[in-house]
């Protein structure tokens, strides 16, 4: 399975069309496939105990912290999977899990067939230095290594001869946008370039797992906004898995695929964006829900209404009682020769040859793709003042309009 | 992620009540047992067990102790041949032309100084022993100490056991190291050079390992999720970024080491401690202060190149690698190295100028006209002028000291029972530390007791007492001074700087010179070593005042006084208190020392033991030196944290945390604060 075919990418609207290779990458390496079961983190001074206790049924022992109570979820191959939380959700201890950075109480991490948990120490290293790479909230740069000896630091860790890896690790450096500053040290860069280095150094591993947390937090919001970019543009050239742990919905909405929302250790809801947004599965997830930008979360198919199609040969009388008979609105007219093309009643009541054929009219209309988002359909509506077509496969699956697309941004009061 | 669990209420009720139950006890106890001093009945024989068990360690296991001698003392003599056979022209310049390339012209200049007086006084030999003495070591206190800290970072567990033994070293008397130390070793170097390096590696040691453990844990998690091994971790990432923390470490070990290695020229240590020792001993004044400006030149420059301050960003980078050894060879002779290339001149003209005067140069020891600069005399007429001139002065002011300090303090200790010390030792630590930990200072105090040492404890009490008193009445103002006037500040802080250079040992000579032998003597040198923690840190608790609180001050119209004494004042009253307790630190260590010069109480009993290798009593000194220093200490903390949060719970800026480990230790040597 490839991403194209899984699930729509978002967040398109700024991005360079053209896709960007990462060079060293080796395409016939996939993603990481990931399955969790059941995996617990407790913290305390008898976790076995405590686990027992949950599991039987209890709510609170006594001593102990519970950072990561029971989840379960899967990361398909490529997939960007977002973790959101707020701080203390646990997010971030399951992210160690994953990798045992943070050794787990209990479960199950599955990557690519292998039993993470039961691996030893030295496969965990090999696993580490080929496969998974992590970038960090505060950049983890090593302050006595120079930009392009930290790039290279996971080359040199697992023995690549120096001169190739300071070749990639350089290559790396530009594609990231900090030629220039490969003599220089950490300390010397602002922390927009240090995240870039961090994001370097977990890149030039070719990793087919990629895990971030909180990577762009400590950042200004403009800078925040460009590295995001950033790591999308570089994400869909590369074919890794991607696990990235954020606070801030806006950011898991527009890098996600896919959002899982964890609180107090546990995931209460995971599904795309829209999803998330459209329909939160519980109070708290609603809170975040009604705050996020639904223009860049919500597809025009979600919310294009069926629209009745008019035929071309119809009059303008004709067509005006046909639009009555279905409750007003739009309808849409097919001509053979031009572009399809959406009819209002008011349109047609301006009009004053009412004899006069629906396939000799004119109407500018703009047509979006169904995986387009809601303000790209906006922006359309607003140059042509018309309702716009969504494109559904082998014809159209309706049509937006103004109503339909303030409805769409605006929030339902909680019910 | 540890539950901190605080004192319930009822707690500080409970301990009210056992201070007076306790003090109730004292009191009648007090009455019954009549005899003030501490009775022989109560004596356990610490020093006979202590004589019995060295001797049959000694006895039986000289393998464990000897070769390591051994191996100092001979590395220390093939050195000192090395060095003794370059001719001294060729070594002097050498030393500056290194000095002068590492650190900058301004030392180097401090160097050429030092070379001067040191020949012109005839001391060049002791120097050059000084300077073997030194790096060997150093060096073995590098390797000792980067070892012991890095056993100390492997786990908290090991950690806890490690700073306690760290603890422990730094508070036993560092003078009082040389007693065991004799004992196994005899007089000599070796003895010498061992206590040397137990005395210098805990700073170390304890740098190490914090700064190993500091180590910001998200990079060791980054290069962890990079499949980084245990090895790659400690020798790649932990220890490259300790280094700061190293450096630091490595500059307070070398500064303990020169105080140690002046100080063991009491046990026939080579080198420039051994003029000061003999010259103090014959009250030869002036050659004691001979040879106390070498050492003093020496400490200052050797402090100055060590010290992590000074050292330039481009040789901390060049070890990275990145550079290869041709570039960075041709680097020291480019713009900025150019000095590199005068330097190699003067070098050559010096091997040249060498070989030219042959022999009359070779030895400085033996200048060429054969006219040695001469301290003594001048000094003696200096001393002779002034204790005439301000003889009614100094001896009415010595006679205050001794009338209405010592004497007048020391019949109140005698006075009073050693059971209602005790108790009273043992209240104020349950009120304002915690129950156990003042029983524990209670028994602290009575085993000082057990081990026969409380007349002398009280004796030295007595001088450290007025010592600090005197500290507070001349160094709060100082400090005030210095924090109002920037002109004062900038001229007191060198002097600071230099006196908190020198080994306390030095300190001596002055006090000596003043006021001659005996008790206020004593008093007058242990305010000199204790005095300057006192003076910066009330400047820096001053100047560290919120500025904003005082703009505030300022827009209602607060005058300065008004702004010193209701902002200033209690708001850096937390840093002052720090001050004090170095204060408290640094007049405990001097205290011993100033036995040299007539001071009664530990370090008389020390220094007796120390000359009659009396085993027994040079160790119940020293514990009894150790035990007076933790209580103390841990009275003192406890108190001040006590009237800190009763007065104002409110102020948490704290100047430092109660619990850091790196300012609780009774070290010797003062820190500076940053400003």
């Amino acid at each position: 399975m490839t991403k194209q075919v899984l699930s729509p990418q978002p967040g398109r609207l700024r991005l360079p069309t053209e896709q960007t290779r990462i060079p060293g990458n080796d395409p016939s390496v996939a993603g990481s496939t990931i399955e969790v079961e059941d995996l617990w983190k407790i913290y305390g001074p008898n976790p076995t105990r405590a686990l027992q206790e949950y599991r039987s049924g209890a709510s609170y022992v006594p001593g102990h912290m519970t950072a990561v109570r029971g989840v379960s979820f899967q990361v398909r191959p490529c997939e960007t999977f977002v973790v959101m939380g707020l701080s203390g959700s646990g997010k971030s201890t399951l992210i160690r899990c994953l990798t045992r950075l943070i050794e787990p109480t209990a479960g199950r991490v599955d990557i690519d067939g292998n039993h993470v948990l039961t691996l030893s120490n030295s496969q965990l290293s090999e696993q580490r230095r080929r496969d998974w790479a992590m970038v960090f909230q505060h950049f983890g740069l090593l302050p006595h290594r120079r930009v392009l000896q930290n790039v290279a630091y996971g080359l040199e860790v697992s023995g690549v001869p120096r001169r190739e890896r300071e070749e990639r690790a350089h290559r790396m450096v530009e594609l990231v946008g900090l030629s220039g500053t490969e003599n220089k040290y950490p300390s010397e860069l602002s922390g927009g370039m240090r995240q870039r280095v961090g994001l370097a150094r977990a890149l030039v591993q070719n990793p087919r797992l990629l895990l971030l947390d909180e990577p762009f937090s400590a950042l200004d919001p403009l800078i925040r906004a460009d590295l995001q970019d950033e790591l999308m543009r570089l994400a869909r050239g590369g074919s890794q898995t991607s696990v990235f742990i954020t606070h801030d919905l806006t950011e898991a909405l527009k890098v996600g695929d896919r959002i899982a929302i964890m609180r107090d250790g546990v995931l209460v809801q995971v599904g795309t964006p829209e999803e998330i947004v459209l329909n939160p599965a519980d109070d708290y997830v609603r809170r975040f829900a009604v705050e996020a930008p639904r223009a860049k979360v919500v597809r025009a198919a979600t919310i294009a209404q069926a629209v009745p199609e008019l035929s071309a040969g119809l009059s303008v009388d004709a067509a005006l009682t046909a639009l009555a008979q279905n409750g007003g609105g739009s309808a849409l007219v097919h001509p053979n020769a031009r572009a399809p093309f959406v009819v209002t009643a008011q349109d047609l009541l301006k009009l004053d040859g009412s004899r006069r054929t629906l396939g000799s009219l004119e109407f500018g209309t703009a047509t979006v793709d169904g995986d387009e988002l809601l303000a790209v359909v906006m922006q359309k509506l607003i140059d042509t003042g018309r309702p716009v077509l969504v494109k559904a496969p082998g014809g159209f699956m309706g049509a937006i309009d103004d109503s339909l697309a303030v409805r769409a941004l605006s929030v339902p009061s909680s019910s | 992620m540890s539950i901190r669990i605080s004192p319930a209420k009822g707690d500080n009720l409970f301990s009210n009540y056992g201070l007076l139950v306790l003090v109730g006890f004292a009191a009648v106890a007090a009455v019954v047992w009549g005899p003030h001093s501490f009775p022989d009945a109560l004596r356990i024989p610490v020093g006979n067990a202590f004589e019995v068990g060295f001797s049959s360690f000694a006895e039986t296991a000289p393998w464990a102790y000897e070769p390591f001698a051994a191996f100092l003392e001979q590395t220390f003599e093939g050195l000192l041949t090395t060095l003794s056979s370059i001719s001294p022209v060729i070594l002097s310049s050498a030393v500056v032309l290194a000095v002068a390339h590492f650190r900058g012209v301004k030392l180097a200049g401090l160097t050429v100084l030092l070379f001067a007086w040191v020949v012109l006084s005839g001391f060049w030999d002791y120097t050059v022993e000084t300077i073997a003495f030194m790096l060997v070591a150093v060096a073995a206190a590098f390797v000792l100490g980067i070892l012991v800290g890095l056993i100390g970072s492997f786990g908290p567990r090991i950690n806890a056991v490690v700073r306690l033994l760290l603890d422990a070293m730094q508070a036993f008397p560092a003078f009082a190291y040389l007693v065991p130390v004799v004992f196994l070793f005899g007089m000599g170097n070796a003895a010498a050079l061992v206590v040397t390096v137990i005395w210098a590696l805990p700073p170390l040691a304890r740098m190490t390992s914090v700064g190993l453990r500091n180590v910001s844990p998200e990079v060791v998690e980054a290069a962890t999720s990079l499949g980084t091994s245990r090895s790659q971790l400690l020798f790649g990432v932990k220890l490259p970024m300790a280094e700061p923390s190293i450096r630091a470490g490595s500059n307070q070990m070398i500064m303990y080491a020169i105080a140690m290695a002046t100080m063991a020229a009491m046990v026939g240590a080579a080198g420039l401690g051994a003029p000061i020792w003999s010259g103090l001993n014959r009250l030869a004044f002036g050659d004691a202060l001979q040879a106390g400006v070498a050492l003093v030149l020496v400490a200052v420059i050797i402090d100055r190149a060590s010290s992590p301050r000074t050292v330039k960003r481009s040789t901390i980078i060049q070890r990275d690698g990145s550079l290869s050894w041709r570039k960075r060879l041709r680097g020291l002779f480019r713009a900025p190295y150019g000095s590199a290339q005068i330097c190699l001149a003067l070098f050559l003209l010096t091997v040249f100028a060498s070989q030219v005067l042959r022999g009359r140069w070779q030895y400085f020891s033996d200048p060429p006209w054969g006219v040695p600069l001469r301290l003594r005399e001048p000094v003696e007429a200096a001393v002779f002028w002034a204790t005439t001139t301000w003889g009614p002065f100094l001896d009415s002011l010595s006679g205050l000291i001794q009338t209405y300090g010592l004497n007048l303090l020391g019949s109140f200790f005698a006075a009073t029972p050693w059971v209602v010390v005790v108790a009273v030792t043992a209240a104020i630590g349950i009120l304002t530390i915690g129950k156990v930990q003042g029983l524990f200072l209670g028994l602290g105090v009575a085993f000082i007791g057990c081990l026969g040492m409380w007349e002398s404890t009280v004796l030295t009490l007595t001088v450290v007492t007025v010592a600090l008193v005197l500290v507070i009445l001349i160094g709060f103002p100082l400090g005030v001074l210095m924090a109002m006037n920037d002109t004062a500040a900038a001229i007191i802080r060198p002097v600071l700087d230099v006196m908190q250079t020198l080994p306390i040992y030095l300190l001596i000579i002055p006090a000596v010179m003043l006021l001659g032998v005996g008790e206020v003597a004593a008093v007058l040198a242990t305010f000199i070593a204790a005095v300057p923690p006192m003076i910066r840190f009330t400047n820096a608790g001053l100047r560290g005042a919120d500025n904003e609180v005082i703009e505030a001050a300022q827009i209602f119209g607060a005058r300065p006084g008004q702004i010193l004494r209701q902002i200033r004042i209690p708001m850096g009253l937390q840093t002052m208190m720090v001050g004090l307790n170095q204060a408290l630190l640094l007049a405990l260590a001097m205290a011993v020392v100033s036995a040299m010069i007539g001071a009664p109480g530990l370090g008389a009993n020390i220094l007796t033991s120390v000359n009659r290798a009396l085993l027994g009593t040079g160790m119940e000194a020293g514990i009894a030196m150790f035990l007076l220093g933790v209580v103390l200490d841990r009275l003192f903390n406890g108190c001040a944290r006590f009237v800190a949060s009763a007065q104002h719970a409110s102020m948490t800026k704290v100047a430092r945390k109660p619990n850091d480990e790196t300012s609780s230790v009774p070290a010797t040597r003062a820190t500076a604060p940053s400003h």
